[in-house]
């Protein structure tokens, strides 16, 4: 990572900048497409969600914050499902990638903006769903 | 001799015509038989297809049968959700093919039908009798809320059958 700092909390993350939901369960896709349930966006119970930024993190340190996430909830690491800042912005009226940098991880960040309207917010989940990549958690190499 | 004719379409949206019906004749016993010969395969299928849902459902309330099952703080699958969505699968029929479930951090049951995620419908079965759905159909984006009093509400068998065309 190189010496970039974070933006204050609530700065919109650019449209080209990709973010992750760490997966930590298999319900999170579609087990006959590979593809990302909607549901995988669900910020509930709060009106938030936790994703990672991605932004100049080589694969093996990414996956490395995957794991350490996946830990602090006591589940395996099952995936992750990366989107594009603009994808998340597009999903909704006022929904947004936004800085939300933590003290353990300086690169975390909130997708909010979520409707009240529970089928809105089913309309929103589809849309990042269809913009989101499923990407599996690597299988652990012996040695 | 007692004759209806079906036109085929209604015979293969028909569920209770699944059923061979005894004739009076030996021209409407070859009917019945002919007819039992080519929709019994479609009656299987529905079966199998029903059947697996219904497995998986069990599967997903064991699966989500405990608070944050999605390492996310998620609540249980609800009862009553779980109870209507095995009514709702049971009638879904030759729609039940192409289905996949899963829950939302609520603790609803969720069905998804669709050849991908640009072109699918999901739904979310409420613990009251709500079924919330939206569709993204190419550029088309839809959603709305229905009542579910224990049949597929025919908004949603249409949407459905609008996913699966793909």
């Amino acid at each position: 990572m190189s010496g970039r700092v974070p933006e204050p909390e609530g700065t919109p993350l650019a449209g080209d900048e990709v973010v992750a939901r760490v997966l930590v369960s298999g319900r999170s896709i579609v087990k006959s497409t590979g593809a990302v349930r909607p549901e995988a966006f669900d910020p509930a119970p709060g009106n938030k969600l936790s994703v990672l930024r991605q932004a100049e993190w080589a694969e093996p340190a990414l996956w490395l914050r995957c794991q350490q996430v996946a830990a602090m909830r006591n589940k395996a690491l099952f995936g992750r499902a990366d989107l594009p800042a603009s994808a998340i912005r597009a999903s909704g009226p006022d929904m947004a990638a936004v800085a939300a940098a933590r003290p353990h991880d300086p690169w975390h960040a909130h997708v909010q903006g979520y409707p009240a309207d529970e089928a809105l917010r089913l309309s929103v989940w589809q849309a990042m769903a269809a913009a989101a990549k499923f990407v599996p958690a690597p299988v652990p190499t012996a040695g | 001799m007692n004759t209806t004719t079906w036109p085929v379409g209604a015979l293969m949206t028909r569920t209770t015509l699944l059923t061979p019906v005894g004739g009076q004749s030996d021209e409407s016993d070859y009917v019945a038989k002919r007819l039992s010969s080519i929709l019994s395969p479609l009656k299987d299928s529905r079966a199998i297809g029903v059947q697996a849902l219904l497995d998986d459902l069990q599967q997903l309330a064991e699966d989500c049968r405990h608070e944050d099952w999605n390492g996310y703080g998620a609540k249980a699958l609800s009862q009553q959700s779980l109870e209507d969505a095995a009514v709702f699968i049971r009638g879904l029929g030759i729609n039940s093919r192409d289905a996949s479930l899963g829950a939302t951090a609520k603790g609803w049951v969720t069905l998804q039908w669709g050849p991908g995620p640009k072109w699918t419908l999901s739904i979310a079965i409420t613990d009251d009798a709500w079924i919330h759905w939206a569709a993204l159909l190419g550029p088309n984006r839809e959603h709305g809320t229905t009542p579910f009093m224990g049949a597929i509400p025919k908004n949603i068998a249409e949407l459905i059958q609008r996913a699966c065309i793909a």
